[in-house]
């Protein structure tokens, strides 16, 4: 673990760095996941280019009604703890407080969380129900990537090797919506998801009627998922159990999970189910209550 | 409450200051002038012969000092009894994480680079990593030459089972013949790690005369000293081996890892060398709890009453038996479980394969024992319709009952401990919600052996000292062996000190361990406290003018003075005292060594989970453990062996197993390999059942290890009282409870939010 | 190669000169002596090396220690004050809450970035408090009662 270390001081800064380096410079955000990829996966790089003194990228920003940008150097504990994200996302404040424990919360980063493109990451479920957007910058300019365009694979991005994710867009949602990230670990803390699910449940004017439905879930193919063909069972719909159910074997289906050291295939399938159903009902309840989290 | 002065109090720890203020020195803190720091290459395979290793290219990297391979240290085999590993792989390799060469540089990250410079060409060979597999004739031999190697219990030959045992009591043919009903099963339980926080760490410098200074984390620096004389081939004295506060031991941190290493590339360097394993390392090449097969088998009368058992244990001792002091586990005798049973007949196997060397865990063989024993105790009551407790209560050993292997015990308290268990728990009551369980173990382990020196010094300003090579690596010893001598001497615990030792300035000490330290270093400081206390009163009867020989009837002494049982007005200070004889101080040394121990103690846990039925996660809820402790000398350090025992247990029960593909282990990180966070801790209640005789000072018994042995098995069993799932491998996770469910058909596809639950 | 860098460490200022990827938990231990900040598991997995970088709890194995030059770092040897210990640190002697120590530091650090923020935190805040910080040996039952010890006496 030997390299040169830049410290820009700005964004253009860092951009004609990470310009200049190239696929030879490693983005330094919480360092909560390189740190570890070097000094336990023997990853080497030439240089390592840090971006935590650009104070510019540390911010979480309400857009005049329009939404909410989360700066690249949004910490997950700043996220889990803003009053604008509690009062409109819950499911992002649920997945941030469920990230490993305090110490990592306070380091890493909900953008650096999403750049690496872990399939666990546990933001990724509730920014893609959200459909936020991605701002990715470079010398040659910036331009902004729908989160579910973003993950190409395990640990691959649509990021060029000059681009820096520079925030997160998260546009405002309707009124009656209800949301929630549920995690599946084996202890409570500390805990990269076996499963992670985060539902969006929007409702019309009656309790019944879901005019809109979001499924995303982590650790269950190559990048974080949508679960498209299960939406489409809940939304229009008048609510019940069969419904909820549909929902979530039609989740399961779409999901392409792995064995590996936290869980079998077999068992990440049921659990799709069992969280999908889960979350879908602990979201049309928050919707009901109007979808402010109390 | 007691009538004691010092003991029999929760008294604050002699070492916590230094720890709260991150002053106390562990081996990772020792900085020397010069100091070098090591690292070892290991084998990627399970099983290869080395057919080549160049070390050219390390060697000219700037920065690195010394390169070792096996051609730089004694050829020859090392081993706490039996001798069976290299210091470096010589021509073959055994397990996937052996070391093959080493390397010492100015700075970690040089080293690192070095070790990554080191080109060894394998021969990769057929592996043999089941321990099933290995027993089979004709299996790949991990050792061909075993016969050759000192210390194999009995000889044997072509085979991978180092050592078997058998433990007969009756006749068991005769027993399951008089059964009613015969009921077996097998149960499985994984490697897994003593957790310790404190990676392995080694540091050694050779003096100008050629002595060696060794600091190491390890609580048996008398064993560490053996060792490095025996590989040197240099007397005793010529090693000085400096103990630093140990960060957590459960067993492994017993012998020596790296510090041969480090001794050979000082040597070459002619620089101190600092070795300290990584967390990764831990995993795959430290000393950690063997996996084991056990297969049980029990006859029955319809009336519940255990007429024969038979039990058959594959222990997998991994590639070296070396770890491991006595070569065999007391955990196969613990097979027979705590019940009155006249036929037995344990058979226990100890299996070479090419995986990790295990070694000594907390309780040794025992939680692998109890938990099979008492998931089946369970398995066996509910075949004849009783309740776990009233079967174990008909079967339990009661005050002159054999031991199931015939050995005739002393002071059996189990079903005091029974008792206390389910008065303070909720045993027996109603069931808050559908899912929730209670579950009932009992375990029992005896106070260990060995063999302590303390030495024990009034001043002649009346404060006294100990001195003693027995080590604390956490347990909270020391200041219990400070109580002791504070109890004897009668003097305020501020006045009496525990001094910072080694094994130049310490009598011999066995090591922390096996449960043995109140009893054999407590009965050690014990004695030569009340030594000193009759100097002390010797001197005391002159100066009051009391006969000599009736001192002890008419002199007592209470917070540094002796005074006149008849007239507490006519007294001197221990100060006056030392000084009336002539002295600077007085002084006694006591050794106090036992082999045999017919005492042994008990415990009873009650375990309370929730469990949820469609993901199989379990919440431990509550966890009543009574303990048979004689006596408690401290007793908030008693609960605290139980508590750390107990959530220890829960990993080992829920969470905790080093996972392998072909003998590599796939999960060498603290993040895969799960140890119990706070979040995961359940509420405790210890109930310490005092007033049998214990061996030790004050009648005091062990508490170290048992604590981890019935936790497990009563989780499991209040699983299965949860939601009917009986799971005999541990580690019992939720997708092993769903696999059950589903098998058994009670896997509901049906929505059962939790939520919806009372 | 090394590059000079500027710590605040309790209330000190460091000039050092560092190679570009030390830790700021192998500069704590290495550099400055500050060996009360431990190292157990070297990749965020233990917390024993949990020091406060601005008040916040951080494991300092993920930290380089140059792009913390701006912050004020609080180690376990800056907890007690003037000679006087911090109530958590009274509050673990007295209470048993120590074993063998080596997860203590993090610890102490962990739950004084609680109690600085939540002076009367409830048990499940004291668990997500610590629940970065893995403890073998006591269970963390004796903790959880000195954490109560010591916020009645803040």
């Amino acid at each position: 673990m030997r390299f040169e270390l830049l410290q820009p001081r700005s964004l253009p800064e860092a951009l004609e760095m990470k310009g200049k380096y190239g696929d030879k410079a490693k983005l330094l955000a919480g360092g909560t996941d390189l740190m570890v990829l070097m000094k336990e996966r023997g990853l080497r790089t030439e240089v390592v280019l840090s971006l935590r003194g650009i104070r510019e990228l540390d911010f979480i920003r309400s857009q005049d009604g329009r939404g909410v940008t989360l700066g690249a150097l949004a910490t997950h504990s700043a996220v889990a703890r803003s009053s604008i994200i509690r009062k409109n996302f819950p499911d992002l404040v649920e997945a941030c407080a469920q990230v490993s424990c305090i110490q990592i919360q306070n380091l890493g980063t909900v953008g650096g969380n999403l750049c690496n493109a872990s399939p666990a990451a546990d933001a990724a479920p509730p920014l893609l129900v959200l459909d936020a957007v991605l701002t990715l910058a470079s010398t040659r300019g910036e331009r902004r990537v729908p989160i579910h365009e973003f993950f190409l694979g395990p640990r691959q991005t649509v990021l060029m090797s000059d681009e820096i994710l520079k925030e997160v867009f998260i546009p405002q949602t309707a009124d009656r919506r209800g949301a929630t990230y549920l995690k599946l670990g084996k202890r409570k803390a500390m805990e990269i998801a076996i499963i992670g699910i985060g539902v969006a449940i929007h409702l019309n004017g009656s309790d019944r009627e879901i005019t809109d439905c979001r499924i995303a879930m982590g650790s269950v193919a190559p990048t974080p998922v949508r679960a498209r063909q299960g939406e489409e069972i809940l939304r229009g719909q008048e609510v019940n159990d069969e419904l909820i159910e549909e929902t979530a074997v039609a989740a399961a289906e779409e999901a392409r999970p792995i064995s590996d050291v936290r869980g079998s295939r077999e068992y990440r399938l049921d659990m799709i189910r069992v969280l999908c159903r889960r979350a879908t009902r602990a979201a049309l309840a928050r919707a009901r209550g109007n979808g402010v989290e109390g | 409450m007691s009538e004691y002065y010092a003991v029999g109090k929760s008294v604050a720890r002699v070492d916590t200051l230094a720890k709260v203020t991150g002053e106390a020195d562990y081996t990772a803190d020792v900085m020397l002038p010069g100091m070098l720091y090591g690292k070892a290459l290991r084998s990627p395979h399970a099983h290869a012969r080395i057919v080549r290793i160049s070390t050219r290219r390390a060697e000219s990297l700037p920065g690195v000092k010394a390169v070792i391979t096996a051609k730089d240290v004694p050829d020859i085999l090392i081993g706490l009894k039996l001798q069976d590993i290299p210091i470096l792989a010589r021509d073959r390799v055994r397990f996937a994480g052996e070391k093959v060469a080493a390397v010492a540089a100015v700075d970690e990250e040089t080293a690192q680079e070095a070790i990554n410079l080191i080109e060894v060409e394998y021969e990769e060979l057929p592996a043999v990593t089941d321990m099933e597999e290995a027993m089979k004739e004709g299996a790949v031999l991990v050792h061909e030459n075993l016969h050759t190697y000192a210390g194999l219990p009995k000889p044997v030959k072509n085979t991978n089972t180092m050592a078997h045992e058998v433990y007969t009591k009756g006749d068991t043919a005769e027993g399951f013949a008089k059964a009613d009903l015969v009921f077996e099963h097998t149960f499985r339980t994984p490697i897994v790690h003593q957790g310790y926080l404190e990676p392995h760490a080694a540091v050694v410098e050779i003096n100008k005369d050629g002595s060696v200074t060794v600091w190491s984390s390890n609580k048996s620096p008398f064993r560490v000293r053996g060792l490095m004389a025996e590989i040197l081939g240099v007397p005793f004295t010529r090693i000085r081996v400096i103990p630093n506060f140990v960060g957590g031991d459960f067993g492994g941190k017993a012998l020596v890892i790296d510090e041969p290493l480090c001794y050979y590339m000082a040597l070459k360097s002619g620089r101190p060398v600092k070795m300290v394993m990584s967390r990764q390392e831990e995993f795959l090449a430290s000393s950690p709890r063997h996996a084991s097969i056990i297969h049980l088998k029990a006859g029955l009368t319809k009336a519940g009453e255990l007429v024969a058992w038979q039990a058959k244990v594959v222990f997998d001792s991994g590639a070296y038996a070396a770890y491991k002091p006595g070569v065999v586990l007391g955990g196969t005798k613990k097979l027979g479980g705590v019940y009155r049973i006249p036929h037995v007949r344990i058979d226990g196997y100890y299996v070479y394969t090419n995986t990790l060397p295990c070694g000594h865990c907390r309780a040794p063989g025992d939680p692998q024992a109890t938990f099979a024993v008492e998931c089946f105790v369970d398995m066996l009551a509910s075949q004849v319709r009783m309740d776990p407790f009233r079967f174990r209560w008909l079967n339990a050993l009661d005050k002159g009952d054999l031991s199931p292997t015939g050995d005739p015990w002393k002071g059996i308290n189990l079903k005091e401990t029974m008792t206390a268990a389910v008065e303070k728990s909720n045993w027996g009551k109603h069931k808050p919600n559908k899912h929730y369980g209670i579950g009932i173990a009992c375990a029992e382990r005896a106070t260990g052996t060995g063999e302590s020196s303390a030495v024990v010094i009034v001043n002649d300003d009346g404060s006294a000292n100990l001195i003693t090579g027995s080590m604390d690596p956490g347990t909270g010893s020391r200041t219990i062996l400070c109580q002791i001598v504070s109890e004897a001497l009668k003097i305020p615990m501020d006045r009496d000190t525990i001094n910072e030792v080694d094994t130049d300035s310490a009598p011999y000490d066995q090591g922390a361990g096996a449960g043995r330290t109140t009893f054999v270093a407590g009965q050690s400081t014990y004695r030569a406290a009340l030594d000193v206390r009759s100097q002390l009163l010797a001197s005391a009867a002159k100066v009051l003018g009391c006969p000599p020989g009736q001192a002890q009837e008419l002199i007592d002494a209470r917070d540094g003075f002796l005074f006149l049982l008849s007239d507490p007005s006519k007294k001197i200070s221990y100060a006056q005292a030392v000084k009336a004889a002539g002295k600077s101080q007085f002084m006694a040394q006591e050794t106090f060594s036992s082999k045999q121990m017919d005492d042994t103690c008990f415990a009873t846990h009650i375990a309370e989970v929730q469990v949820d039925p469609e993901t199989g996660v379990v919440e431990v809820l509550r966890v009543t453990a009574a303990h048979d402790i004689g006596f408690a000398i401290n007793p908030a350090g008693s609960e605290g062996q139980i508590e750390g025992g107990i959530v220890q247990g829960i990993g080992f029960a829920l969470l905790e197993e080093l996972q392998r593909a072909e003998g590599k282990v796939t999960n060498p990180t603290l993040a895969d390999y799960k140890l119990c966070t706070a979040a995961d801790a359940p509420k405790i209640v210890t109930v310490l059942v005092e007033g049998a005789p214990g061996a030790g000072p004050f009648q005091a018994k062990a508490i170290g290890e048992i604590p981890t042995c019935p936790i497990a098995p009563a989780i499991a069993n209040a699983i299965f009282d949860a939601v009917g799932a009986r799971v005999t491998e541990l580690p019992i996770t939720g997708e092993k409870i769903v696999e059950v469910l589903k098998k058994s058909g009670t896997f509901d596809r049906v929505p059962v939010a939790l939520g919806e639950e009372r | 190669m090394k590059i000079p860098v500027t710590l605040k460490v309790n209330g000190e200022t460091y000039e050092l000169a560092i190679a570009p990827h030390r830790t700021l938990l192998d500069v704590l231990r290495e550099e400055i002596q500050l060996t009360g900040t431990k190292k157990g598991c070297d990749v965020g997995d233990c917390g024993a090396c949990t020091v406060l970088l601005d008040g916040k709890p951080v494991n300092s194995c993920l930290i380089l220690a140059a792009t913390v030059q701006n912050s004020e770092i609080l180690t376990i040897e800056g907890l007690a004050k003037n000679g006087k210990l911090h109530p958590l640190q009274k509050a673990f002697l007295k209470d048993g809450a120590v074993q063998c120590g080596f997860c203590t530091p993090g610890v102490l650090m962990s739950l004084k970035a609680l109690v600085d923020t939540n002076p009367s935190p409830t048990l499940d805040d004291v668990k997500t408090a610590m629940a970065g910080n893995l403890c073998r040996c006591t269970g963390y039952t004796k903790m959880f009662k000195a954490v109560e010890t010591a916020t009645r006496s803040l």
